[in-house]
């Protein structure tokens, strides 16, 4: 004896057709997949991008205008220009670890103490000490307290790793080291690669033009403008995002709904059958809907996994680290899937429950 | 600061007044469904009693049962309540039989049962609400206004299920309820409804953790001190660091989690998966018809039962979980003596030792450090210990809520009986407490300190 | 029974299309038990009159009553219980579900009346010769086996009457007459009533009683004496 009469034909119904229903949950899990990364982008974005222009508390950043180096000079002349609060010099190279490359940041390592930036272990106290990017501790297997060897333009230097640096940001796969190891590891001569300033609220147009005039050759842009374009730029793929999305549900949509509306037709003579021998239309719902549910549930859950790693794929991407997804996503994922599911099932079956079996099963 | 008040006190009224209109729907729906109307009398009986006496308290300005009390009888009630309904399930045996079958137990019996589970249901939520209410009357000086308010979220609850009936006239729910379903759902409405501080206290779930934690460590520990045997000293800390496993955290929330769960499994098992018993009757369709009405009912009985699962489940992620179990384990400040005194200011820019948290204090003594702990309890006065007690090494003490933990053997004690000497509770130190201060004699810690020490 | 006389009662049934009539005042009475032949040639409303006493179509004025129950008064859902618990049908067509085999087509009406039993099931079909083809699907069986299933499957529930459209309208003569023989055999234990239409005088041999519709009225009604004898 059969346990579940019903889950019994239902699957033996389901498994008939198989492909369609592999393909229903396909088109559900292309339009799920969309919805949960571009949930899961934007709620990581937002946070990223905040923390990337926070970091410093800088709010003008000077680089070369030609795109090579700025002398060092340029970092004294303009913390002395009127207005500016505080300026940081940063120098970007790269060096060599067991012949892996690594980016090296030199900067001030005693400006980073105000920046909030976590640090396991210590600040460097000694000479020969230098920090590294958290995501490094793993990929090389460093140790607080142990020595690396760099080697860069001028042969192999050691240091000794007095902590580690977690920001979330390219900075977690980076060394930072002081201006004067920078240099000399990198072979350049007191050169900067950009100036980070923090001006007086309200006077940055002002300040960006003096900057321009005291040290030649600099591009000034505000961090602001920066901002603003990152954030259009964000804005921008998230309107795409929603477009596409609202296409793809769309297209699930309709793709449903003519698969299950195929579906009912096809069946035209079980349904009136059905009905016939005494079905309700409560058992023919419950009959349909299930399939629905079955899609529905099967689409969310793929689609989940695909948007999952569509955001991690986008957000190693664009800021080499990951994304933590809201808790909820999953579930919303499922229940997305479902919805869509049942929504486009019902018109189909509304058409079913309408069948006159007498014409259906007069016919030939 | 006077608005916030009259909304919690509304938001007190209104959750009672959700709560007995929940279960007034279903028991009625449940009378309906087995033509016992006439029971609801006795029903309003009891609800009516228990609102009276509940409201009472308010007349008192200092109440005369704490809040703490009635939260233990409000656990107590919870767990009669789904003891009940085990026994009516073995009892009835898939069968709604209990107590409401005809002629198995006279009207009047039946009528005193009614009105007694009513007011063992409502009695201690309505006092509880009551006290808490009076003491948020206190704390503003305003019992007009607060009661006032609480009526008005009673009115505003009862209009909600009133107009939800009349709307819905949702009394087919009765036939998803069977008597153990119905002494089932009561415990459930208990378990979530129960809390005495409005909304901040929706569920009982916490508090039936750490009524098992300090169930497990009683077992342990009581049997130690039945032997005479002194425990602490005989095991070694990693000894404890295992059994401290079983009355830790962890454990008590995954094995709450597994006793909420075990009373609704034993009724899933029982409604569904029970083979039907064979049904009487002369032909084959008549056979299968019966037995799918059985079969429908039963699957109709389990749904209440499935739900409350779903609920526990989820009440126990966003309740329990992790949240009950951290221990907050502050670092001491560093205090000196004055004149053989240690003076620790009430409040300074820093701290506010009476902010409900744990705070410690520490001083180096001889070349040992030496600490003291300071808590506000629920009476708003101020306990202050040794950060150690008289058995385990010195590890002292961390908060779980209203509990302090030994961080040694994972021991928890209510905060409110702190004071009390002896036994694995914090030894109790003389302290001074007033003017903005907080004065202990040096020779007061250091003697009990060493004392403290002396024990191993 | 009071109502023996009268099981099923249609009175100045009327069924209007759009372009056309197809019944244009029926009456009839049927008793209980009786089998009763509707002939006529096709377009004469007899299998739109079957529709209708089987609740499968609504009449555009008239009354249906069957054992006191009004047909035509029940929505949509009391008529499907009504169906399920009082009237089997058989099509020309078998109607039978590919996938499923013999006796879970038969279960699939045990499932919308109550509840699968496959014991009772595998009852029914070897009650009409299939014993040896409980587990083989539609496809793999003859015409006439087909039909089996479908008169087992009209029959699980016990209903009260059997509707029978052109039942062997798809056989040759040799299973035609292997069909009726056995719905006889079987109609004369249970006592079921038995509407039966069919343009083949070959087929309303078999019954109580013969009524003849011509362009959607009743111009014939005769009761046969002797009934052609199964065994």
């Amino acid at each position: 004896m059969k346990q579940s009469w019903f889950f019994y034909f239902f699957s033996k119904s389901v498994s008939q057709r198989k492909g369609r229903v592999v393909i229903a949950s396909l088109s559900i899990m292309l339009a799920v997949a969309v919805v949960t990364g571009l949930l899961g982008i934007t709620s990581g974005i937002k946070e990223k991008l905040g923390s990337e222009l926070k970091a410093y508390g800088a709010n003008l950043i000077v680089s070369s205008g030609s795109g090579g180096f700025l002398d060092y000079d340029a970092l004294q002349a303009i913390s002395k220009l009127d207005g500016v609060e505080n300026v940081s010099g940063h120098v970007f190279g790269m060096a060599f670890i067991n012949n892996e490359s690594i980016e090296i940041i030199g900067l001030d390592i005693g400006s980073l103490k105000e920046t909030g930036w976590r640090l396991h272990g210590k600040w460097p106290l000694n000479e020969r000490e230098i920090l590294a990017g958290i995501n490094l501790k793993d990929a090389l297997q460093l140790e607080t307290g142990k020595a690396v060897a760099l080697s860069g333009e001028n042969g192999i230097m050691e240091f000794i790793i007095s902590g580690f640096l977690e920001r979330g940001g390219a900075e977690d796969n980076a060394l930072i080291v002081s201006l004067p190891h920078a240099w000399e590891l990198l072979s350049i001569d007191k050169k900067l690669s950009v100036v980070l300033v923090r001006g007086r609220a309200g006077e940055l147009a002002g300040i960006s033009g003096n900057i321009e005039k005291t040290v030649a050759g600099t591009g000034v842009k505000t961090l602001r403008q920066v901002a603003v374009a990152e954030e259009s730029l964000l804005k921008k793929i998230q309107l795409l995002l929603v477009l596409v999305t609202v296409v793809v549900l769309f297209a699930a949509m309709v793709s449903i709904m003519s698969t299950m509306g195929a579906n009912v037709l096809e069946r035209r003579e079980e349904i009136g059958l059905m009905k016939a021998i005494g079905a309700t239309r409560n058992n023919i719902r419950l009959f349909y809907f299930s399939e629905a549910v079955l899609t529905g549930a099967a689409g969310g859950a793929a689609g989940f996994i695909m948007g999952y790693l569509f955001t991690q794929a986008v957000s190693w991407g664009a800021f080499g680290s990951f994304i933590d997804i809201p808790l909820y996503l999953p579930a919303l994922s499922v229940a997305a899937g479902l919805v869509i599911s049942l929504v486009a099932s019902h018109f189909p079956v509304v058409d079913a429950l309408k069948y006159n079996p007498a014409v259906i099963l007069r016919e030939e | 600061m006077i608005n916030s008040i009259i909304y919690e006190a509304q938001l007190i009224g209104f959750k009672e007044g959700i709560k007995a209109g929940l279960v007034w729907l279903v028991f009625y729906s449940y009378l309906l469904s087995n033509d016992r109307k006439s029971l609801a009398k006795s029903f309003y009986t009891g609800i009516s009693l228990s609102l009276l006496l509940g409201l009472s308290f308010l007349l008192f300005p200092e109440s005369p049962v704490s809040g703490d009390f009635i939260g233990n009888i409000i656990s107590m009630s919870f767990a009669l309540f789904l003891i009940f309904s085990g026994a009516a399930l073995y009892h009835a045996s898939g069968v709604d039989l209990f107590v409401f079958r005809d002629g198995m137990r006279s009207e009047f019996v039946i009528r005193t049962l009614v009105f007694s589970l009513t007011v063992i249901f409502f009695l201690p939520d309505f006092t509880g609400s009551a006290v808490y209410l009076n003491e948020l009357a206190e704390l503003k000086e305003n019992t007009f206004m607060t009661a006032v308010s609480a009526a008005a979220g009673i009115m505003i609850a009862a209009v909600i299920i009133f107009s939800f009936v009349r709307l819905y006239k949702p009394f087919w729910l009765g036939s998803f309820f069977a008597f153990p379903q119905l002494l089932l759902f009561l415990a459930m409405v208990k378990l979530f409804g129960s809390g005495i501080k409005g909304i901040s206290e929706l569920s009982l779930i916490p508090s039936v953790q750490r009524g098992f934690i300090k169930f497990i460590h009683d077992l342990v520990h009581q049997t130690f001190v039945m032997l005479m045997v002194p425990d602490h000293p005989l095991l070694k800390k990693t000894t404890w660091d295992f059994i401290g496993t079983f009355f830790g955290p962890g454990f008590a929330s995954i094995a709450s989690l597994f006793i909420l769960l075990a009373l609704p499994a034993l009724f899933i098992n029982h409604t569904l998966f029970r083979p039907l018993p064979e049904p009487p009757a002369r032909t084959n369709i008549a056979r299968r018809k019966t037995r799918a009405l059985m079969l429908s009912d039963r699957r109709k009985k389990a749904v209440p039962v499935i739900f409350f699962m779903v609920f526990i489940i989820s009440a126990w992620f966003s309740y329990g979980g992790e949240k009950v179990l951290q221990v907050y384990d502050p670092e001491p400040r560093p205090v000196v003596a004055d004149n053989g005194v240690i003076v620790i200011p009430l409040k300074d820019p820093v701290t506010d030792v009476m902010d409900g948290r744990l705070h410690k204090f520490s001083f180096v003594h001889e070349g040992e450090e030496v600490r003291v702990m300071v808590i506000k309890k629920a009476d708003n006065s101020l306990s202050v210990c040794l950060d150690a007690c008289e058995i385990c090494p010195p590890s002292g003490y961390g908060q779980r809520d209203d509990h302090v933990v030994c961080l040694y053997c994972s021991t928890p004690i209510p905060v409110n009986t702190l004071g009390r000497a002896g036994g694995c509770n914090p030894v109790p130190l003389a302290a001074d407490i007033g003017d903005g201060f907080i004065r202990i004699e040096l020779k007061e810690i250091i003697k009990k300190w060493g004392f403290v020490n002396s024990g191993r | 029974m009071t109502n023996n006389k009268s099981f099923i009662q249609v009175r100045n049934l009327v069924k209007e299309y759009k372009t056309a009539y197809a019944l244009r005042g029926v009456s009839m009475t049927v008793e209980k038990g009786q089998w009763i032949n509707i002939m006529g040639p096709s377009g004469s409303g007899k299998s739109t009159l079957l529709n209708i006493i089987g609740g499968l179509d609504n009449s555009t004025s008239g009354d249906v009553i069957i054992d006191s129950t009004d047909v035509e008064a029940l929505d949509e859902d009391h008529l499907a219980i009504f169906r399920r618990e009082q009237i089997g049908f058989i099509f020309q067509q078998s109607h039978l579900i590919p996938y499923l085999t013999a006796v879970e087509n038969v279960m699939l009406a045990q499932y919308f009346h109550s509840m699968a039993d496959e014991e009772e099931a595998g009852e029914a079909l070897k009650r009409v010769g299939l014993g040896q083809r409980l587990h083989h699907r539609p496809s793999q069986l003859s015409g006439g086996e087909q039909q089996r299933i479908c008169i087992a499957r009209a029959l699980i529930n016990s209903p009260g009457i059997l509707l029978a459209d052109e039942p062997t309208g798809n056989l040759d003569r040799d299973n035609t007459e292997i069909i009726l023989e056995l719905l006889d055999s079987i109609h004369r234990e249970d006592h079921f009533t038995i509407v039966l239409v069919t343009h083949d005088p070959f087929v309303s041999k078999w019954g109580d009683r013969v009524l003849q519709m011509e362009d959607g009225h009743i111009v014939g009604d005769e009761f046969i004496k002797e009934r052609v004898k199964g065994a």
